[in-house]
């Protein structure tokens, strides 16, 4: 084996022998789906107990709100003077007294609480009045509920793009989702590298290494080792994405075939957030639609997915985060050799973080224009395009963009390597001071 | 005394320079490391590089080993030009020397001799006879980390001479180790070379200096300030002072030599005099002897030749003094 195989292979055994990979490799995607659905699980049990007592002067509230995810109504005050309510409740910290003043011109209810209801709440009641409000009205001017149901419209916006349908939110999660996966790679992976530098020099077992390797041997081989342990744990999150996928998917074709079985959940289930806006619009719908809506919502994610050119996203993905990661890898690299202590690292990170920082709060502007100049430029410069292009890859960009932005990462790639290899072979040998930029910049023309 | 015969030996039996660097320059920005070092390292012999810390040594080392190059000069290696193909003859122990500390023993030790160029089955094989001669084999597959600072050097000498090199290069090989440790290396070191391995040995352990090496060059202020065969050194910068151990009176000793040489010291000792004695330079010493006879039994003499110390003392602090003259 070469010897720079040697070093490939060491870097990757010693990485994936971890136990802190594996356990990495298993719990991320695990954490991941926590981080989402745990605030989701909170929100819904936090405020299933929100009282509201209602002191109705209209009369015509009373009953006819009707309790959901995050209220609960209490009646049992309506005909009250406000201002008794009021004392009664003055010191319960999770209750809040709703005062609905009788209506003339200007619509304005109140309420009254020790702690902050928080907006969800609000927005829950008030929703509510706003519906209870227009049907009485429309009753009083004698329009026909039925006929109302009848003209209500919601149209449907199909996004044809060069003869292909397309679903911009969906393109616009999809484009997020690479971006915020590649930076968070090349960060992971640049720092490992960044670590293992500092590792070999400050165990001072650097000089017997390169006494038999040449140090651009021994970056290089540690940087594509490293990459290779980063492509590996993706493989491995993707087959378990997969994997989730299509148990996910089976699981939803199997409520398709047997409604009984979805309605039976959804009565248990009563009182999710989607259950409420639904209960309000129109009465009640049968578990049987929503059924039925479920496995539509999911078809059309599926649909789209179906219809994503994978193909390309794939080989896009991996070549901006393998240019990306190569790019800053070497750089930490660099770093991790002109130090000789973690603390110090600070000064040198910030010039080679900071790119990779500003395209990541970039791209949040070039998913919503993905044609604009800025996410031109910023996904053709070599720091800043690995992040940039693939938030725009997804809306599709015209290929000679792409070309070029591909060129000139592989230009900045070759440029970082050999940037970082004049600095790392000087660096390795530095014990003991603390270096400059100055010095830096000396050490890139040493013989 | 037959180490040394050994080694005049083998002085006048080789000739050839297995590595030869030539006005080797070296500078760091404003700091001149090396100027004009040039150093001849006769084939099987060891070779003592001696200087203060920060005198150049290590500069040197690293130019040989390839690590850096020199700004101007040339390195010759068995007569060629020294090349990467050469690393694989070479063996180096570095002063600042660690491992990985969380890889294992054995697989760490193959590693290292892999990247020499070993195959990986005829390196396991040779791992296995080292580390039973070290005694350190059940430690094969424990963390570096769990060893001892004297065991991890063990390893790390394996580590240097396993590939069989030509010449071995060691920066400091005895600081960290315990006697016994200390003599075990010393031991393979002279079999080694007695094989045949030229050893470059950098240190300021000035008895091993002269216990073991044949030939030093004395670096001082990034310049070769000395340089030859110890013994030749030793000789050439004697003060011809001689050493007579004798029985009976001291006085009458004293009064024998007195006015026709140096009477530098006379210490009565338990069972006889010693006493140091300085001539000059075209007077022989059988004449002294001529003198000490009729009033002493002599039961001993014997030339006082400086010791490496000395020499490396008096060198370098000549050589600043010029220095800073200049």
């Amino acid at each position: 084996m070469s010897k720079i195989g040697l070093i490939i292979k060491r870097e990757y055994t010693t990485r994936v022998r971890k136990k802190s990979f594996i356990v990495m490799t298993l719990l991320t995607p695990l954490l991941f789906s926590l981080i989402i659905l745990i605030p989701t699980a909170l929100a819904n049990t936090e405020n299933q107990n929100h009282k509201v007592v209602v002191v109705d002067e209209t009369h015509s509230f009373c009953g006819s709100l009707t309790n959901s995810a995050t209220v609960n109504y209490d009646f049992g005050y309506c005909n009250f003077k406000i201002d008794e309510v009021r004392k009664i409740f003055m010191d319960s910290a999770k209750v809040t007294v709703m005062y609905v003043p009788p209506f003339q011109n200007v619509q304005q209810i109140t309420l009254y609480s020790k702690a902050d209801p928080g907006d969800v709440v609000i927005s829950a009641i008030q929703f509510q009045m706003n519906n209870i409000l227009e049907r009485s009205k429309m009753k009083a001017e004698n329009l026909d509920q039925t006929l109302i149901d009848k003209v209500k419209t919601s149209i449907d916006v199909k996004n044809v793009v060069n003869n292909e349908v397309t679903n911009s939110k969906y393109n616009l999660v999809l484009a997020f989702g690479c971006a915020i996966l590649i930076y968070f790679f090349i960060f992971l992976y640049s720092v490992q590298v960044m670590r293992g530098v500092m590792e070999e020099k400050i165990n001072r077992i650097v000089e017997v290494i390169i006494s038999s390797v040449k140090p651009f041997q021994l970056m290089m081989g540690k940087v594509i080792g490293v990459g290779l342990v980063g492509l590996t744990q993706f493989v491995l999150w993707i087959v378990l994405a997969f994997g989730a996928y299509s148990v996910a998917s089976q699981y939803v074709q199997k409520q398709a075939v047997n409604p009984n079985n979805f309605a039976q959940e959804q009565t248990m289930k009563k009182g999710t957030p989607q259950d409420e806006t639904a209960a309000n619009m129109q009465a009640m719908q049968s578990p049987m639609a929503r059924n039925q809506e479920m496995v539509t919502a999911f078809n059309s994610v599926d649909t789209n997915l179906r219809n994503t050119n994978w193909g390309l996203i794939i080989v896009c993905f991996l070549f901006y985060f393998l240019g990306g990661y190569l790019l800053y890898s070497a750089l930490f690299a660099a770093v991790g050799s002109a130090v000789d202590q973690e603390t110090d690292t600070q000064q040198f990170m910030l010039p080679v973080t900071a790119p990779l920082i500003l395209s990541y709060i970039v791209m949040i502007n070039i998913v919503r224009d993905p044609h604009s100049t800025l996410a031109f430029w910023f996904s053709v410069i070599p720091l800043t395009s690995p992040i940039s292009m693939m938030a725009r890859i997804p809306f599709g960009v015209p290929w000679w963009q792409v070309a070029i932005s591909m060129a000139s990462l592989i230009g900045g790639i070759f440029f970082a390597v050999w940037f970082a290899g004049r600095i790392y072979r000087v660096g390795l040998l530095m014990y003991g001071k603390k270096v400059t930029y100055k010095e830096l910049g000396k050490w890139l023309f040493y013989k | 005394m037959s180490s040394v015969n050994n080694k005049n030996e083998r002085i006048i039996r080789n000739m050839s320079n297995l590595l030869t660097a030539k006005n080797i320059v070296k500078r760091y920005d404003k700091h001149t490391a090396l100027n004009d070092v040039t150093i001849n390292v006769p084939e099987g012999t060891i070779y003592g590089l001696l200087g203060p810390n920060g005198a150049g040594k290590t500069s040197l080392i690293r130019i040989i080993n390839q690590i850096t190059g020199p700004d101007s000069g040339e390195v010759l290696f068995n007569g060629e030009k020294l090349a990467p193909k050469h690393i694989e003859q070479i063996g180096y122990l570095p002063e600042e020397r660690g491992l990985y500390k969380k890889m294992k023993v054995g697989e760490q030790a193959l590693y290292l001799a892999q990247l020499k160029g070993l195959k990986e089955q005829d390196a396991k094989q040779k791992l296995r006879e080292w580390f039973t001669k070290f005694e350190i084999g059940a430690w094969w597959d424990k963390k570096v980390e769990e060893l001892s600072k004297g065991m991890a050097q063990k390893v790390q000498f394996i580590v240097t001479v396993l590939h069989q090199p030509k010449l071995l290069i060691l920066d400091e090989p005895f600081s960290g180790f315990d006697p016994i440790n200390a003599e075990l290396i010393r031991t393979e070191l002279l079999r080694m070379s007695k094989q045949g391995t030229t050893v470059i040995l950098s240190t300021h352990n000035m008895a091993s200096v002269e216990e073991m090496c044949h030939n030093i060059t004395l670096i001082n202020n990034a310049k070769a300030i000395l340089e030859g065969p110890v013994d030749g050194l030793r000789h050439k910068y004697k003060s011809h002072i001689w050493e007579v151990v004798f029985k009976g009176e001291a006085d009458s000793f004293k009064n024998a030599v007195q006015g026709k040489y140096d009477l530098i010291s006379l210490d009565p000792q338990a069972n006889a005099n010693v006493a140091r004695v300085k001539i000059s330079q075209d007077s022989i010493s059988n004449d002294l002897l001529k003198t000490a006879i009729p009033a002493c039994m002599v039961t001993g003499f014997s030339e006082v030749l400086p010791s490496m110390d000395e020499i490396f003392i008096s060198a370098v602090k000549g050589n600043n003094l010029t220095t800073s003259a200049q």
